[in-house]
């Protein structure tokens, strides 16, 4: 059985449907005219974004430090506010704490005196549902994204790529539409790096999640997202955006490798640089 | 096990060798405690055949008549009623300043509370308690109570400093996580904010500890009382009896060490569980 088809019999909460691509209709996210000032600041963290995530679609955010990637992520979570514009999900205002949305941070959240077994029970517990129930649904979880055996042990007895999958199954669990990714796997090796990629994206293949990924990794943006803004700074805007013209799901390792990641790569590292610069 | 599982966190875990290796008494660590030993050994020696002018013997006495009067002491049982007498004020002075430090913690958690209470609190920190002995008197009688109440009043600071030091550490980017999970106030205080405290109720319980029998033994000197330590100490200074008196202050003094060995070793078990204390 693929990871899709167990994710489903596992009931993951997602779409019954495979996932094929974005939807053409419905909107999750939508940053309409949005800037930010930090108090009374001259320059804006962002200026002027508009921005619209279809449902089911894996949007990557690259650009330099400084330019407002992770600000964006926040706006969209509630935990900031714009100075402008408005932000909506599934077309209705954010002007609190967003509950549509997961967020997976570089740095986990896991809670330290908690098994990983309980860390990603957590969305459940908060809920309400009952002990053992939970367990049993979050061992579930644990086994598919690979660290079942280790639901015993407390996040520092893992390695962060193992601390990153118990993230994910704490966030498949939390029932969120809405993944925001905020460098997740930057801190992890090259090797496992890719298979968290590979994972993500054949949950997203079970889920058809909406998905907003920033990172710094030009390489990862174009195997992961459907869509790739490159963000410039001084103030924090789009630059560049461009389409990744190959279906999902992709074999991550392989795809790398193709003549369309290569020129998306190309004229993408060429929009970066001049961000770089400016 | 997975291949994934660190090494660096396998040492964290009972029983890995590198733990054992490290735990294992070596012959370093036999030598510290014979160099330990010896250096004991001769500041006792010094203290007992120095001449009569170095040491102020009608303060300090000698090794030998402490070890005797210690002896006396344990014989007639003065030791042994007077370390419960003081234990069970501490004990009562513990229990009440932990739970007032606590709550009022997280009273001037919330940004109302503080501006409320943050002042109050800060002010009667600063105020020097020892003063308060005739107004705890005036209050309270001459009682028992008035030891706790004294007592309380400076451990409760040590609580109430490490709490909002705990608060004040939280982790932004769990509590939001948790929010966004749904969390409640009451339950993200359940299952993040409190549990998050724990070694800082263990860090202000190994200074309250000593603090609470220091004043204590301080309260009886000054507040009459049947027993206590402080009783027996005053009695033996009352006298003239240096020996009794340092045999009475450093037995306090290895109390205090050895409880202080005890909450650092269970703090030291906590953090390692957890992670973020020192292995080694």
């Amino acid at each position: 059985m693929n990871d899709s088809l167990r994710l489903k019999s596992a009931g993951v909460p997602g779409q019954d449907q495979p996932a094929t691509g974005p939807s053409e209709h419905e909107v999750a996210i939508s940053l309409d005219d949005v800037s930010l000032r930090f108090g009374g600041s001259s320059t804006a963290v962002l200026d002027h974004i508009d921005l619209t995530v279809m449902k089911g679609e894996i949007l990557v955010v690259i650009g330099p430090s400084g330019c407002g990637k992770s600000t964006m992520l926040n706006l969209v979570s509630g935990t900031l506010q714009p100075t402008s514009g408005s932000v909506t999900c599934f077309g209705s205002p954010v002007s609190g704490l967003n509950h549509n949305v997961a967020y997976m941070t570089q740095k986990d959240t896991l809670l330290p005196w908690r098994t990983a077994l309980d860390n990603a029970a957590m969305p459940l517990e908060l809920k309400g549902m009952a002990r053992a129930e939970r367990r049993a649904r979050a061992r579930e979880i644990l086994d598919l994204v690979g660290v079942g055996h280790a639901a015993g042990q407390r996040p520092h007895q893992l390695s962060g790529g193992m601390r990153s999958r118990v993230s994910l199954a704490r966030a498949l669990l939390s029932d969120a539409a809405i993944f925001l990714m905020d460098e997740p796997f930057s801190a992890i090796d090259a090797l496992q790096r890719v298979r968290l990629q590979q994972m993500l994206v054949d949950l997203w293949a079970a889920t058809s999640k909406t998905m907003i990924y920033v990172t710094h990794d030009l390489e990862e943006a174009i195997a992961l997202g459907h869509r790739v803004i490159v963000m410039g700074r001084n103030p924090g805007r789009i630059a560049v955006e461009r389409t990744v013209p190959v279906a999902h799901p992709r074999n991550v390792a392989l795809f790398r490798n193709t003549d369309e990641a290569h020129d998306r790569y190309s004229e993408l590292w060429e929009s970066l640089e001049r961000q770089f610069d400016s | 096990m997975s291949t994934e599982l660190l090494t660096g966190a396998d040492t964290a875990s009972a029983g890995s060798p590198v733990r054992r290796w490290v735990r294992r008494p070596g012959r370093r660590s036999l030598s510290v405690a014979v160099a330990r030993l010896l250096t004991a050994f001769a500041v006792l020696l010094i203290w007992q055949y120095s001449p009569q002018g170095v040491v102020p013997t009608i303060a300090v006495s000698r090794p030998l008549p402490i070890i005797r009067s210690f002896g006396h002491l344990v014989r007639t049982g003065e030791l042994f009623s007077g370390t419960w007498a003081t234990a069970e004020q501490v004990l009562y002075s513990l229990v009440l300043g932990a739970l007032i430090g606590v709550v009022l913690a997280i009273l001037t958690w919330a940004p109302i509370g503080r501006w409320l209470l943050g002042p109050l609190i800060s002010a009667s920190y600063a105020i020097p308690k020892v003063g308060l002995i005739s107004f705890y008197i005036l209050l309270l009688g001459v009682d028992t109570k008035a030891h706790v109440v004294f007592v309380t009043g400076f451990v409760l600071f040590a609580y109430y400093f490490a709490v909002r030091d705990a608060f004040e550490d939280l982790d932004r980017d769990k509590l939001t996580a948790l929010r966004l999970m749904g969390a409640s106030r009451l339950a993200l205080f359940r299952v993040y904010v409190l549990p998050s405290a724990v070694p800082y109720l263990f860090t202000a319980t190994r200074i309250a500890v000593p603090l609470a029998f220091a004043s204590e033994v301080f309260a009886e000197l000054e507040m009459p009382t049947a027993t206590g330590l402080g009783v027996s100490l005053e009695q033996a200074t009352d006298s003239l009896d240096a020996s009794t008196s340092m045999a009475i202050a450093l037995f306090i003094v290895l109390i205090g060490y050895l409880l202080d060995l005890l909450i650092g070793a269970r703090l030291r078990r906590y953090t390692e569980s957890i992670g973020t204390g020192l292995v080694l």
